[in-house]
């Protein structure tokens, strides 16, 4: 499924979705190069071991260049691929049939500074991370899209296909819940 | 909606700021080109591996439960009015908790207990069950 001309790094996603499925392997490759870090940050900050991560965004991109078919614009792409991606998170721990295991984020503790801040930020961090996993999937979802990711709620209303009022009740959810266990 | 308005307080962005970090150590070190050759090759591996609607677990789990029920109906046909009313339904029940690859190892048991039971000439159709028999198929049948 070779691709007669390289794809431009510059096209539009709709451009590589469709490049991708008229047979164009590289249209998926610069998709995953375009999304990959941005869908693990979302899979890690819900909840999958660090260790998991790259096989869980591997299976999140099969999933959606399988069933990109499905994928009519309601959001960008990147949007749709981080609500597979939570789909695929759930179904891992389902099949690990464990309560997730809660890594250090490392990137407060690498971070350069004073150590003693580096420790309060690391705490807040696991707490906050501890939190997230308490939350419902709804709310935890809805939470990283909006405070992570940085989407409104029209786009996360649209991914997730509920109202934006509802979208936007699922955060305050989320936000008064994690507030209460921070303090 | 007062108590849900979009208001971003600093304890918000507190918390905004907190969340951003998240995951950011698993990103960072994601080999983003050693993941985009492992999907494609994980694609080409599996070329047909898409799921057709037929083969969801939720038409899996409908068709074995008709065939469950089937298989109730065969069975109370043979013992007659004397099996307990509801086994059909608790069977079907404990379907919602088996893979789709159990899903196709219970349809494949039934369609040869079928084939097994379909064809023998004394056994009787519908018409020509009695009252309480044609209870007890209705009872084996709710749920």
């Amino acid at each position: 499924m070779a691709s007669p001309e390289p794809v431009a790094a510059s096209s539009s996603d709709a451009a590589l979705i469709a490049a991708w499925q008229a047979g164009d392997e590289q249209a998926a490759a610069e998709l995953v190069r375009r999304h990959a870090r941005a869908l693990a940050r979302f899979l890690a900050g819900g909840g999958a071991r660090e260790g998991d991560v790259d096989d869980l965004v591997q299976e999140t991109f099969i999933r959606a260049f399988r069933a990109v078919g499905k994928f009519r614009g309601q959001c960008q792409f990147r949007t749709w691929l981080l609500t597979i991606g939570g789909n695929v998170l759930k179904d891992a721990g389902r099949r690990a049939g464990r309560e997730k295991v809660l890594p250090l984020d490392e990137a407060l503790r690498d971070r350069d500074g004073d150590p003693h801040e580096q420790a309060v930020a690391g705490e807040t961090a696991d707490r906050l991370r501890a939190g997230l996993a308490r939350l419902p999937r709804m709310q935890r979802e809805v939470f990283l899209l909006r405070a992570q990711q940085g989407l409104d709620y029209e786009e996360i209303a649209a991914a997730l296909g509920t109202s934006t009022g509802a979208a936007r009740v699922h955060y305050h959810h989320a936000v008064r819940r994690l507030k209460g266990w921070l303090e | 909606m007062a108590g849900v308005k979009d208001d971003v307080t600093l304890h918000d962005a507190r918390l905004h700021e907190i969340a951003q970090r998240l995951g950011s150590a698993a990103a960072e070190r994601l080999d983003v080109e050693a993941t985009a050759a492992a999907v494609l090759r994980r694609l080409r591996e599996r070329p047909h591996a898409r799921t057709d609607w037929w083969m969801q677990p939720a038409w899996l789990r409908a068709a074995a439960a008709v065939l469950v029920i089937a298989g109730g109906v065969a069975l109370v046909r043979s013992l007659g009015p004397t099996l307990p009313p509801h086994s059909s339904h608790y069977v079907a029940e404990d379907l919602n908790g088996l893979s789709a690859a159990e899903l196709r190892d219970v349809l494949s048991g039934l369609d040869q207990t079928l084939n097994q039971t379909a064809p023998l000439p004394s056994e009787p159709g519908l018409n020509e069950l009695g009252p309480e028999q044609l209870k007890a198929v209705l009872r084996s049948l709710e749920g």
